[in-house]
Order: structure tokens, then C-alpha cells, then sequence
């Protein structure tokens, strides 16, 4: 089966200065991600996962190389073309849930329809069947003050489907949550990206967590250091298992 | 995002921080005050100037002849190009517009006249009692209205007393009603002691205080035919002036370069009431603008607590970014906010400064009434026209001074954003 194409990355840079030196955060990177593919980023800190998330989420503009998202070459889009980017084609998950405090969880479930001019009545429609799917019906007026750490993620997931996005891009999901719940978490994200036919890329130190992934890109100081399939990851964390 | 999505988020946000909403906006809310009251100020003392002259009647036109005023001197000194004769009166009331035009003759000053009821007399002056415009002593607090009788004055035969004329020959104000109609004496005296009497009807009395007044025009001309010892006078020197009342306002602002084509001088109430009203507006637009510089001040106090407000909400603007929150949906709920700033300041100010107005009015309004000084309606009068253009310019102070801090938060890197703690 010939597969689509959602992510192209080419020769992809991006160098931060700092105090004068130059900083490779990603130093020539080349892959690719499917659409409806699980694809989970690992190594340790400052290898460059996040910064790659961040650049597939129009957060942060690439120094050299390519990379096209759906299409839309990121590099060369216009202001304009990356805040509708962020609006209609991603959906980020952050490790510290980034709920608006003020808000409730149906309201911040809400914010992105609101940005994308969604009418009020379907708005709230939507964020309480959103919050029903994340199984937070009940918690609908509750404001993330009043949430436990599961259930804050819960809503944040929930907002990132509002807009209904093709690419999930969650950075260190379960990072702030205890391992129970965390798996609880993924199981929930699975499921969804079963049912919906998504595509998540998830940044993760986590192994066991990434072995869920149909592929994972290890990175070390910026450059892809292996990429392993599904069958391969559980393998090896099989294998190290033992040893802990 | 929708406008009405943008001024519903800046007003919850509002909401988040009330304290320093209020704080931000009582500069403006001083500011507000300092402007509803010296402009109400201005319009309302632009009002009883309007007022005072409208009294005096802005209706009425007196026409003179052109060239010398005349009147005052013996005749043959005045140099008249053109006469009024009662020819051209006939032709002015036969005019669309005019309802009445009296002729008028002037006494000179120097004439000695008496008027004589039963066994008392007065001397008294000539040409006070008829309402007729152009300044003079007797236009403040107004023209004298008719107290008992009428001041209109047929051509011949009549004549009016003032109230002060009344009270120093002895008639009560009780009789005044009775007095009508009766006969009293005027008396013309020479310095060479030469007396010559004329029987006048008396017509009306008006609330004028000093001792004057007027009679028929016809008797007027004779008084001063007697006084230079001439013949002819109106065929030689013609009325001295008319008094023209129009229909209405308008009729009489129309009959004025209509008179002047003719050649003869005009005067109105209403030249007089527009030079006064330039005055006051020249003075209204000083007093707003020193409000308006309040104003300013008050706007550093809301881009103060802006910047605050960005730089607390860091991260959120990050998030609001990151789920594709454009540049100008950012600049706009920073701005919507400051502009609520100021349109609340605004609204308080204009409320407290129209309350202050209305209690300065009653202490005005009584001290006048303790010193007998007969202005009425208020001294600060908040037209609709204040009360809008404040509101809207103190909500235009919030809106430009959360210009920059908008800007810098449309501005901020998402990503620095989010990193914000």
C-alpha cells in the first residue's frame, strides 16, 4: 500500500545563538511521517526532539533545509499561513497542560473554535462532546485549579482535537504525571488516534512509553542516531528489561 | 476570532483584576470630570448669554436711518441720506415676515419733561418702557413686559408709564388696572420757563424701574416740533428709527440684508449674540483641551498597568499563539481591554462630573435667588453632544495608550512565550 505523506523534512537545521556561539539544536535532519502514523521522538535532553516538534508546529522557523507539513513548505510560509497552520493542521499537547486558568475546562476546550471563528452555540456543542470522548463530561465547569494532573491532560488533549487537526504533536505527555496515569494517558491518545485516523508525533524519554509507536526516531545532538519500527523497539525494551 | 469573541475575552479579562481596572481608570475618571465640568460650564453660561438676548427679543430689528444716528441734536445737524418716512413704514408692514413696525422718535436728552397725575409730578426721560433691541441700561435682566395695559402703542394719543414713573405719582399697583385709559398731563419746559402740555391716554405700564416714558410717536414728533421750534420735521428729518418685529426668528435674520439693500441700518440681537457665542466657544475648546491634558496623563496610568497586564499574561499569550491566536487577535484583546479601561473611566466621570454640575447648579440657583439676581436654568449643562464626545474620547485615551503594550504582545515569540514562567 502506497502510503501518504503528512511530514517531509530535508537537510533540516536550526541553529540557536547564544553568547556569540552558534548552537546547533538540529543539525541536518532528514525524515519522513506518515499520515496516521505514531511516531515517537526520544533521546536525551538538548538532542533536538523538542525543537523538531516545535518546527512542525510553526512555533519556530527553521534556519536551512526543508520541511513541509501537509503541503505548506513552513520555511518560506508567511505569518498569515503559520497561524492558520497552528489553527487548522496541529493540535499541540504540552507536558505542562497549558490550560488558561481563568477558564474552564469546556472554555479552554473552546479556545481554539473561537480563534477559528466556530459560532458559540457549536462551540460549546463540540467541547462537551470532546470532553465526553476524553470521558470529562462531568468536569465540564470545573477550571483546571479544581483538576488533578490526568484530568488537566485530558482537557488538554481534548483541545488539541477541537479544530480537528490531522497532526497531534504532544510534547512530553505523561512528563508531569505519575506512570499509571500517564499510561492511562497514552491509552486514551491511542485510542483516539485509532477512532480518528490521526497522526501524533510525541516527544517522550520515556522507552516503554515510545515502544507504543509504530516508529521511533532516536536523536542525539541534533542528528537522527537509528530509527526503529514497532517490532524492533519492543524488542530491544524486552531485551532491557532484564536488566533493570 | 470575531470582534464580539475579542471584546467578550477583554472583558472577562477585565473582570480577572478589578482593582487595578479601578485604579488605571480614575485618572481618567478625573480627567472626565475636569472636562464634563468646564465644558458644561462654558455651554451653560453660552446658554444664558442666548437666553439673556432672546428675552431682549431676537424677533425684533430696530431700523435707522443712514448716516447720523441723529435724533439726540437739534435738526439740521443730522445728515440724513435717506429718510423713513411713513411711506416706506407702510411699504415694510405690507412685507411677508413683518407683524409690526412702530415708528420712533427720539427726544434729546436735554429736554426737560414732566408728567402730571392729579396733584403730583415727575420729571421723567423719554423712550424707556417699549422692548426694543440693541444694548442699553435698561437690557439686563431683560425688556420691560407689559404690568398692567399693553406697550403697544396706537399712532397717536398714548402713552406708557413705567412702573417707577407710576409709583412716584402715587397710583398703587392696585390701580394700575383702573389708571388705564384715564388722561395724564405731559409737560414740556423751556429753561426760559415756556411750558407747552400735551393730554396723552395712558396705554399700558411696564416693568420698567426708572422714571420713564414713551409716547405715541405722532406726540413724540410734536413734543420735539414744539422743543426746536421747527415745522415739517417728518417731511425734513423723517422718524428717528423703527422698531420692526418679525413673525418669527427667521423672518427677521431674512428681513435684515433686505432693510440693508434699501440703504438703511440695521441692528439685531443677533449680531451681538454671535460675536458672544464665537467668545464662548473660542473659551469652551481652551477648557476642553485643558481636560484633554488630564486626560493624557490618565492614559500613562492604563499603558502602565497594559504593560503589567502583557507581561503577567506571557505564557497565555504563548498558548494563545500556539493554537493559532493571530498577531491582530493578540493586538486587539490588549487593546479592547485598554479601551474598556478608558470607556468605564469615562462613564464613571462623565456621571460624577454631571452630579457635581447638577448640585453646583442648586448652590448657584440659590445664591442668585438670596441676592435677588433673576437668572434662571443651571450654570453647567451636559448637552448630549459632551456627554457622548467624552465618553468616546476617554474610551479613544484607553485605545491609544494600549497601543504599544498591545503591540508588544502581538509581537511576543510564541515559543518565548511559553517558555515564560
Amino acid at each position: 500500500m502506497d502510503r501518504d505523506v503528512l511530514v517531509k523534512a530535508c537537510g533540516l537545521s536550526r541553529r540557536y545563538t547564544a553568547g556569540g556561539v552558534v548552537v546547533p539544536a538540529l543539525d541536518g535532519v532528514d525524515f519522513t511521517v506518515f499520515r496516521g502514523e505514531f511516531l515517537a521522538l526520544v533521546g536525551p535532553s538538548g538532542s533536538g526532539k523538542s525543537t523538531m516538534l516545535n518546527l512542525i508546529g510553526a512555533l519556530d522557523r527553521p534556519s536551512q533545509g526543508k520541511l513541509s507539513v501537509d503541503g505548506l513548505s513552513l520555511g518560506e510560509a508567511t505569518e498569515p499561513q503559520w497561524v492558520r497552520h497552528r489553527r487548522e493542521r496541529v493540535g499541540f499537547i504540552f507536558q505542562s497542560f497549558n490550560l488558561l486558568p481563568t477558564l474552564s475546562a469546556a472554555e479552554n476546550v473552546e479556545t481554539p473554535l473561537t480563534l477559528a471563528e466556530v459560532a458559540r452555540p457549536e462551540r460549546r456543542r463540540r467541547a462537551l462532546e470532546l470532553l465526553a470522548s476524553v470521558g470529562l463530561a462531568h468536569r465540564a465547569l470545573h477550571r483546571p485549579t479544581e483538576l488533578s494532573g490526568g484530568e488537566k491532560q485530558r482537557v488538554a488533549i481534548a483541545r488539541a482535537l477541537a479544530n480537528r487537526p490531522p497532526l497531534l504533536l504532544a510534547d512530553e505527555p505523561t512528563g508531569n504525571l505519575d506512570s499509571k496515569t500517564g499510561a492511562l494517558i497514552l491509552d486514551l491518545l491511542c485510542g483516539l488516534l485509532r477512532s480518528q485516523q490521526l497522526t501524533m508525533i510525541m516527544v517522550t524519554h520515556d522507552l516503554q512509553l515510545a515502544a507504543r509507536a509504530d516508529r521511533i526516531i532516536h536523536l542525539q545532538d541534533g542528528r537522527i542516531r537509528l530509527v526503529e519500527s514497532r517490532a524492533a523497539a519492543q524488542a530491544s525494551t524486552v531485551a532491557a528489561e532484564p536488566e533493570i | 476570532m470575531t470582534f464580539a469573541d475579542q471584546v467578550r475575552t477583554a472583558w472577562s479579562n477585565l473582570g480577572r483584576r478589578k482593582t487595578r481596572v479601578v485604579l488605571a481608570s480614575l485618572g481618567v475618571v478625573v480627567g472626565t470630570v475636569t472636562i464634563v465640568l468646564l465644558v458644561s460650564l462654558a455651554s451653560g453660561v453660552r446658554r444664558q448669554i442666548n437666553r439673556q438676548f432672546e428675552s431682549i427679543g431676537l424677533d425684533r430689528l430696530t431700523v435707522l436711518p443712514p448716516g447720523n444716528w441723529g435724533g439726540f441734536g437739534p435738526p439740521g445737524e443730522a445728515k440724513r441720506s435717506k429718510l423713513i418716512t411713513p411711506t416706506e413704514i407702510t411699504r415694510w408692514k405690507s412685507w411677508p415676515g413683518v407683524a409690526k413696525a412702530t415708528p420712533e422718535v427720539n427726544l434729546p436728552g436735554s429736554v426737560n419733561l414732566e408728567v402730571k397725575w392729579k396733584d403730583r409730578s415727575q420729571s421723567v426721560r423719554m423712550g424707556g418702557g417699549l422692548p426694543r433691541p440693541g444694548p442699553g441700561p435698561g437690557m439686563l435682566p431683560g425688556t420691560p413686559e407689559p404690568v398692567a395695559g399693553t406697550l403697544d402703542l396706537p399712532e397717536q394719543g398714548a402713552i406708557i408709564l413705567s412702573q417707577g414713573t407710576a409709583q412716584a405719582l402715587g397710583i398703587a399697583s392696585n390701580e394700575w388696572a383702573h389708571v388705564l385709559g384715564q388722561s395724564v398731563e405731559t409737560v414740556l419746559r423751556t429753561p426760559r420757563g415756556e411750558t407747552q402740555s400735551f393730554a396723552l391716554h395712558i396705554q399700558g405700564i411696564s416693568s420698567e424701574r426708572s422714571s420713564a416714558v414713551q409716547a405715541s410717536p405722532t406726540d413724540c414728533l410734536a413734543m420735539k416740533s414744539w422743543w426746536f421750534n421747527t415745522t415739517n420735521l417728518l417731511q425734513r428729518e423723517g422718524y428717528d428709527s423703527v422698531a420692526i418685529r418679525a413673525t418669527d426668528v427667521t423672518q427677521a435674520r431674512a428681513l435684515i440684508p433686505r432693510l440693508r439693500q434699501e440703504g438703511f441700518q440695521v441692528q439685531s440681537m443677533d449680531m451681538f449674540m454671535e460675536v458672544a457665542n464665537r467668545v464662548v466657544i473660542a473659551i469652551t475648546v481652551m477648557l476642553a483641551l485643558i481636560g484633554g491634558v488630564a486626560l493624557l496623563v490618565a492614559s500613562i496610568g492604563i499603558a502602565n498597568t497594559m504593560v503589567m497586564a502583557v507581561y503577567e499574561r506571557t505564557r497565555e499569550i504563548g498558548i494563545l499563539k500556539a493554537m493559532g491566536a493571530s498577531r491582530t487577535d493578540i493586538r486587539r484583546l490588549f487593546m479592547i481591554e485598554a479601551g474598556f479601561i478608558g470607556l468605564a473611566g469615562g462613564v464613571i466621570g462623565l456621571l460624577l462630573g454631571w452630579g457635581l454640575g447638577l448640585i453646583l447648579n442648586q448652590g448657584i440657583r440659590w445664591y442668585l435667588q438670596h441676592r435677588e439676581l433673576p437668572m434662571r436654568d443651571g450654570f453647567f449643562i451636559v448637552t448630549p453632544l459632551l456627554a457622548l464626545g467624552v465618553t468616546l474620547f476617554a474610551a479613544g485615551i484607553g485605545i491609544v495608550a494600549g497601543l504599544l503594550p498591545a503591540h508588544r504582545a502581538a509581537t511576543l515569540d510564541p515559543l518565548t512565550a511559553l517558555r515564560h514562567e
